[in-house]
Order: C-alpha cells, then structure tokens, then sequence
C-alpha cells in the first residue's frame, strides 16, 4: 500500500515537471488523472451539478497557470486539492444559500452495495424512503452545515481522507479537523435523525 | 450499530452519485476549450492577483502567519504611539536610609526593637521646577504652634483671630 503511494507520488512528480517544461500532454494526463476525484469533492461541497462542473475546469486552469510555482513541497495531489477546496470555499461564500439543488443520478451500483443492502434491511425509514428521496435529504442534511463543517464531511466521511491528510489540505490542525467533525456529525444526526434508530 | 455508524454509512452512499459515464470521457475536450477561451479574456491584472492568492494559499498555517503579523503590529504601534508620562512633574525623590547591615548573628528583640530608631529621618526633595510643587517660601509656613485649621492658608497671616505670627528667620 505504502509502495503503490509512493509510486504515485513519484508519477506525479515526473508529470508535474514534464508539463513544467510545457509538456501539456503531461498536463491532460494529471486532469484525467484527479478529474474524478475533484468533481465529488466539488460536487458533495456544492450539490450543484453545472457549478461543479465550471468549478472543476477553474480549477485545473489554475493549476495550470500556477505550475511553475508548484515546488514540490506537498504533494500535487495535496495542492491541486488545495486550490479545489479555496476555490470552492470562495464560491460558496459569494453563491446564494437558498439555491436550488442540482443532484447527479445515483449510480445503479447502489443497489449491490453491501452496506446499502445492510441498511435497507435493518432500517424501516431508509427501505420506505426510496432512493431519491433518500438523497435530496441528505444533500438537503449537507447544504445546512456550515461551509468548512460540510468541507471536513465531504473528504473524511465520503471521500475517506485521513485526518492527517485533510489538515494539510485545509492549513488547520488535526485538532481542529476533529472537532470540526465532531459538530458536523452531530448535527447531520439532528438533520437525519428520521433515518436513524 | 449506533447511530455514529449508521451515519458514516448513508454519508457513504453518497459516492454512487455521479454524472453521466461519458461525462469525464468529454472533460478534456471541455477543458481545453475552456482554457482557450480564459487566456483570451483574462487580464494581466487579474492573473497576477490569481498568483499572489495561490502563492498565499501554499502557506500551510495562513492564520497563524497573520497572527504573528498582527502581535508585531501592534507590539510596534503600543511603542511608538502611546504617550509617554509626564514622570517630571510629579515625582518625587525619596532618601532614605538602608536598615542596618545584616549580620551573620542570630537577631534578637532587641535588635528589632531598635531598628526604627536607628533609621535617619526620611528627607522628600522635589526634583521638579513646576512652579505648583515648589516648597512655599519660608516666611508663609505654618509654625508648630498655629492652629491646624490655617494649615492651607498662604501669605500673611491676615485673620484676625490668629494668635500666632509668622516665623520670622
């Protein structure tokens, strides 16, 4: 495990310094690369499909445009993940708060996992809800936390980032990475409590 | 299963949210399109305030870097602009005598008994010239024997119930 993110830190860093030198196919290999991963992140933050969408191209432009200072310090991972969330944090202060949502489909994948199975098994109001009511509350759960608390969500609870990891994304310390977590949990609990017994 | 977990678990499922497979499949396209279309309209302006925000970003601890500017400022204004106390005008040197050397004896009560004696009387001398702390001059003192409540008049003693006559040198 420790090998395979290693190797993988050496291939970015091989990528970042081609496309460095104006190598932009190196470039497009790191967007495909982290594409998917930075729309959920953007996407869970917002519960906006077309805003993610913008957001993500944002960001990988401004990557893009700030290689030459990338040094290698961190990661690429680490900072392309960095502009994500300050681009999407300055987003979200400046966006109407009662905006509509706009959801992606739930992927069909769902209805096989272990722990969806488990859940609808177990729990009356989750089987009774339906799968799409079941996600408009939970992003409606999401979009009532407060941006930083709904930041740590996304990337502990949905994207499984270790506190560690999440701190130097968000300059914060490990303490307050839990205790951000801590309040969010409780009050997605509040939120939710329906489907909760 | 408490409900801690049983939250992780609907935040989880989550994941199965995503758009279209051919989404990302089309994201490059998009991209390059888009990046063409930013350089075209973006000002020199804009994009080198782009880079001193990203170079910012890339400080791991920004609040604490700003903390530590912020203490210096201040620590500097509180020097330079607070005003400095007018120590001339009311201060006042006081000598007096040091209690008696110590002594490798073990001290008696006696020896504490005579301690307050043995000081020298305590002298105040004024060290300002403010006109308001001079001592008045020594015709206008009160004398031993004037009655205490013509302690603050100044000047000659014009009462005319005074007994007393200003001590003359």
């Amino acid at each position: 495990m420790a090998d395979a993110v290693l190797t993988d830190k050496q291939e970015d860093r091989v990528l970042v310094e081609r496309a460095q030198e104006g190598d932009c196919a190196a470039f497009d290999t790191l967007v495909l690369k982290y594409s998917q991963r930075l729309y959920a992140l953007i996407y869970h933050m917002t519960s906006h499909r077309e805003d993610s969408h913008d957001l993500l191209q944002e960001v990988f432009a401004r990557a893009f445009r700030n290689l030459k200072s990338f040094r290698g310090q961190s990661g690429f991972y680490t900072w392309i993940y960095t502009i994500a969330v300050n681009l999407t944090l300055n987003f979200l202060k400046k966006r109407n708060r009662r905006r509509m949502l706009s959801l992606d489909d739930v992927d069909s994948g769902i209805q096989h996992d272990g722990e969806f199975l488990e859940l609808t098994a177990t729990s009356d109001p989750v089987r009774e809800a339906g799968l799409n009511e079941l996600q408009q509350h939970l992003n409606e759960a999401l979009q009532k936390l407060s941006d930083d608390h709904r930041t740590v969500v996304t990337l502990f609870d949905i994207q499984g980032m270790p506190h560690a990891e999440i701190s130097r994304i968000l300059g914060v310390s490990e303490g307050t990475v839990r205790s951000r977590l801590h309040y969010a949990h409780k009050q997605l609990q509040a939120h939710l409590s329906t489907y909760l017994t | 299963m408490n409900k801690d977990e049983q939250l992780a678990r609907l935040l989880r499922l989550k994941r199965y949210e995503k758009p279209d497979a051919d989404y990302f499949d089309g994201f490059l396209d998009s991209f390059h399109a888009y990046q063409r279309k930013a350089i075209a309209t973006q000002s020199a302006a804009s994009l080198i305030w782009e880079r001193v925000c990203t170079a910012c970003s890339a400080l791991r601890r920004p609040s604490t870097a700003w903390a530590a500017v912020g203490a210096y400022a201040a620590v500097m204004l509180l020097i330079h602009v607070w005003p400095a106390p007018d120590h001339a005008a009311k201060t006042t040197l006081v000598i007096s005598g040091s209690p008696p050397a110590p002594t490798t004896q073990t001290p008696t009560p006696e020896t504490f008994r005579s301690w307050p004696t043995a000081l020298p009387a305590v002298e105040t001398i004024p060290v300002s010239d403010s006109p308001g702390l001079k001592p008045p001059a020594p015709g206008k003192r009160r004398t031993a024997d004037q009655s205490q409540d013509l302690q603050n008049v100044i000047g000659p003693a014009s009462t005319k119930d005074s007994t007393a006559e200003p001590a003359k040198k």
